[in-house]
C-alpha cells in the first residue's frame, strides 16, 4: 500500500503555447485541473479504482482494429464516460456513499474542443490521453464487500451546471448545443470506424459517433466483491473493475445507427467526419447503449 | 441595541471595511442599511427590489443574489466578448425596449447568421420561473440556460475554453468577478460564475408595474372594458396564464393547438415541443406558457412567432385550434366571441410596463 501524502499533488494544469509564425495561429493545449484529494481527510483511507478496458478479450487501445464475435471490425477514437457516486458497502448492508465522487474515464485520441470553428484563429485541443485509474478518497476505515457507482451524473448535478462537485466541469462532456439542445452532461461517448463483416474495407466502413445523456440514461453498477477491499486511513487500497466493451455494442448495428447530426457539428472540425450517430434522435438505441454501458462492467475484485 | 456589520465597496473595488453601530434605542426595527458611497449608487441596489404584491422570490441556494453579483451580470449582458466574433452580447437579441425580446419571428443575428427555430423568449419575471426554461423547458435553470446561446454556433459561437482568459484581459473584470464571488474555491473568473452572474441579473427582470398592478394595488382604475376583459380572461385565459400570483403564467408546458402533426424531426426536432426533451408522446407540440405581460412589444407572438398580431392571436384561440392526441383539454371546445376578443384586447393592454421597458437601471453603467 502506498502511503496517503506521496499522492497529495493535487492539482496538474499544462497550458502551452505554440506560436506559429508564418499563419498567426495559436493552439492551446489544454489539460483539466483535476484535484484528487479535494478536501481529503487523512483519518479516512483511499481507494484506486483501476479500470480495465477490454474489447472482445483483448486489451483495449484507441487506433487499433478489433474484431467482435460476429466478426466485424471496430476502431476507436474515444472512449469517455462519467464514472460517478461510487458507493461502498459492508457486509451488514451499512452503505457508505463517496461524496463529490465524479469522475472522468478516458481514453482517447486528440480531442478538439467544442466552439472550435474553420474561421477561428484559436485552436483549444487536448493530446491523447489515456486515464482509467482514478483515487477515490474519503472512504472510512472498513471492510466492504460490495462496490456501487454510476455510469451518468445524477439528476441535482446534470441539470445544474451551476452546482459543482469533483471533476464535473462543463468544459468537459457537456451536452450545451447538441443533439437534445438539453443543458446538462453527456454520460458516454465512444467514437471510430466500424466495418461489417465481409464489407468492402474502403467504401463499406462508417465512421460513428454513440452518446448517452438525459436523467433516464443513469445507470448504477453493483459488485459483491470475492474477497473485501478494506480501507485504512492514510493509505491506499486497490480495486480492478474489468469493462468489457465490445458489451456497448450488443443488440445494436453501427451501421444501421440512426441518430441525427447535430447543426452546429458540421462546422466543427472534431465531429464534421462522423457519419453515423446514435444519440435521443435514435432514443430506443440511446436506451440500449445506456443499458450497454452498465452491462460492460463484467467484474470487480479487491487486490 | 442591534449590531450591524456591513461592507462597502469603493467604485475601484478595493474593499473598506466598515463597523457601523445602529442604537435603535428600544425602537426594535431594523433600519434600512444604505449605501454610504454616492459612486456606488449605480442603480443595482434598486434592480434587487420586487414588487410587493409578488410571490416571495424562490430561494436559489446555489447562487444568492449579491449587489455585487447583479451588478457583474449587467455588465455581462451587454459584452459582446461573450460571442466568438465579439460582436454579440445577449441584448443583440433581448432588446429591452421590446421587453426583452427582438421583434422577429425567428433571428438571423448569430454568429452564423443561419435561421435560428425558436422565436426569441423575452425575459420577465424569470426569478419565478422555476418549471424549466427555454421554450420546452431543455434548461432547468437560469444558470444552466445561458450556456446554451453563448457556445451555439449558430448564436453567440464562444468557445467557452477561452472566455475567462478573454475576459479577464478586458477591462477590470478580473476585480469585478473577485467581488461578486468571494467565496468560491476556485478563484479568478470561471465559466460557471459568468453563468452564475447573468442569472443573478436575469432575476431581476422583474416587470409588476403595469396599469393591472396598480389595479391590484388599488392606484388606479380599471376602464368598464379592461374590467370585462379581465372577467373573460379569469374564464378562458387563467387556467394556464394565471392570474392569482400576477405572473400570468403556469411555467407548465401546452399544447396550445397551433398544428395538428408533429411528424417534422428535422432541426434537432424544433417541432416537436417538450416531446424533444422528455420524448413522451403526450409532450408533443407542448411549449411552455409565455407570460402575458408586455405584449405590446413583444410582438410576434407563438415559440415560432407565427402571429405578427395580438389580433392574429386571438383569432386562433377563437377558431384555429387544431386537434391531435396532446392539445391541452382546456382547449378543447372552446370558444371566443367577438365582444370577447375585443374585451380580452383592453384588458391585455393593462399589462404593458413602460417602467420596465424603459428602466435605466437595468442598462450597465
Amino acid at each position: 500500500m502506498k502511503k496517503v501524502s506521496s499522492l497529495v499533488v493535487a492539482a496538474s494544469a499544462a497550458l502551452a503555447f505554440t506560436l506559429a509564425s508564418c499563419t498567426k495561429e495559436v493552439e492551446k493545449i489544454v489539460e483539466k485541473t483535476v484535484f484528487v484529494n479535494q478536501d481529503f481527510d487523512a483519518t479516512k483511507g483511499v481507494v484506486k479504482l483501476n479500470i480495465n478496458h477490454t474489447f472482445n478479450g483483448q486489451p483495449f487501445e484507441i487506433r487499433k482494429n478489433f474484431t467482435d464475435v460476429a466478426g466485424n471490425t471496430f476502431r476507436f477514437d474515444e472512449v469517455r464516460y462519467w464514472l460517478s457516486n461510487v458507493e461502498f458497502v459492508k457486509a451488514n448492508g451499512e452503505a457508505t456513499k463517496i461524496p463529490n465522487s465524479y469522475y472522468l474515464v478516458e481514453d482517447r485520441d486528440t480531442l478538439f474542443y467544442y466552439g472550435t470553428t474553420a474561421a477561428s484563429t484559436t485552436r483549444n485541443f487536448s493530446a491523447p490521453k489515456k486515464r482509467t485509474e482514478v483515487l477515490v478518497g474519503n472512504v472510512p476505515a472498513g471492510e466492504y464487500t460490495k462496490v456501487r457507482f454510476a455510469i451518468g451524473v445524477d439528476p441535482t448535478y446534470n441539470n445544474n451546471f451551476a452546482l459543482s462537485a469533483g471533476e464535473l466541469d462543463i468544459n468537459q462532456m457537456a451536452q450545451v448545443a447538441s443533439w437534445a439542445w438539453q443543458t446538462s452532461y453527456i454520460f458516454l461517448r465512444t467514437k471510430g470506424i466500424f466495418l461489417a463483416k465481409g464489407a468492402d474495407a474502403l467504401s463499406g466502413s462508417v465512421r460513428f459517433v454513440a452518446e448517452t445523456g438525459g436523467n433516464d440514461s443513469y445507470r448504477m453498477v453493483e459488485f459483491t466483491l470475492p474477497t473485501p477491499v478494506i480501507s485504512k486511513a492514510g493509505q491506499v487500497s486497490n480495486l480492478a473493475l474489468s469493462s468489457e466493451l465490445a458489451n456497448l455494442f450488443t443488440g445494436l448495428n453501427v451501421a444501421a445507427f440512426k441518430g441525427t447530426k447535430p447543426a452546429g457539428w458540421a462546422a466543427d472540425p472534431n465531429l464534421t467526419k462522423y457519419d453515423k450517430f446514435l444519440n435521443a434522435g435514435s432514443l430506443d438505441d440511446m436506451v440500449k447503449l445506456a443499458d450497454n454501458a452498465k452491462t460492460s462492467f463484467v467484474k470487480a475484485a479487491a487486490n | 441595541m442591534a449590531v450591524f456589520i456591513n461592507t462597502f465597496r469603493h467604485n475601484n473595488l478595493k474593499t473598506v471595511p466598515a463597523l457601523l453601530l445602529l442604537l435603535t434605542l428600544g425602537m426594535g426595527a431594523c433600519q434600512p442599511t444604505e449605501d454610504i458611497d454616492p459612486t456606488t449608487n449605480d442603480g443595482v441596489a434598486e434592480l434587487m427590489k420586487t414588487p410587493a404584491h409578488f410571490p416571495a422570490l424562490p430561494d436559489v441556494s446555489y447562487n444568492r443574489q449579491t449587489i455585487e453579483g447583479v451588478r457583474l451580470g449587467r455588465k455581462l449582458f451587454f459584452e459582446t466578448s461573450l460571442s466568438g466574433n465579439n460582436q454579440i452580447s445577449c441584448v443583440t437579441c433581448h432588446l429591452q425596449e421590446k421587453a426583452f425580446t427582438d421583434g422577429v419571428a425567428l433571428t438571423t443575428k448569430g454568429q452564423s447568421g443561419a435561421l435560428l427555430f425558436r422565436n426569441t423568449p423575452g425575459l420577465t419575471n424569470l426569478a419565478w420561473a422555476t418549471n424549466g426554461l427555454f421554450w420546452d423547458g431543455g434548461a432547468t435553470n437560469l444558470e444552466s440556460l445561458s450556456i446554451g446561446p453563448i457556445t451555439h454556433l449558430d448564436e453567440m459561437a464562444q468557445n467557452i475554453l477561452e472566455l475567462p482568459a478573454e475576459l479577464a484581459a478586458k477591462e477590470n473584470y478580473v476585480q469585478l468577478f473577485d467581488a461578486a464571488f468571494p467565496d468560491e474555491k476556485a478563484t479568478g473568473i470561471t465559466t460557471p460564475k459568468v453563468l452564475k452572474a447573468l442569472a443573478q441579473y436575469m432575476r431581476t427582470l422583474n416587470s409588476g408595474n403595469a396599469k393591472y398592478d396598480q389595479f391590484i394595488q388599488k392606484t388606479a382604475q380599471l376602464t368598464e372594458a379592461e374590467q370585462r376583459g379581465m372577467a373573460v380572461f379569469d374564464a378562458k385565459c387563467a387556467t394556464c396564464h394565471q392570474r392569482s400570483q400576477h405572473l400570468f403564467t403556469d411555467n407548465v408546458f401546452h399544447n396550445n393547438g397551433l398544428d395538428s402533426e408533429f411528424t417534422d424531426i428535422s432541426h434537432e426536432r424544433a417541432a416537436q415541443g417538450r416531446f424533444r426533451i422528455t420524448f413522451k408522446n403526450e409532450d408533443l407540440g407542448k411549449y411552455k406558457t409565455p407570460t402575458l405581460r408586455n405584449l405590446s412589444f413583444t410582438a410576434p407572438y407563438m415559440h415560432d412567432g407565427r402571429f405578427k398580431t395580438l389580433e392574429e392571436v386571438l383569432n386562433h384561440y377563437a377558431s384555429g385550434i387544431k386537434a391531435s392526441p396532446s392539445l391541452d383539454t382546456s382547449l378543447r371546445d372552446f370558444t371566443l366571441s367577438s365582444q370577447e376578443k375585443s374585451d380580452l384586447l383592453s384588458f391585455l393592454k393593462t399589462l404593458d410596463d413602460e417602467s420596465f421597458t424603459k428602466n435605466k437601471n437595468f442598462k450597465s453603467r
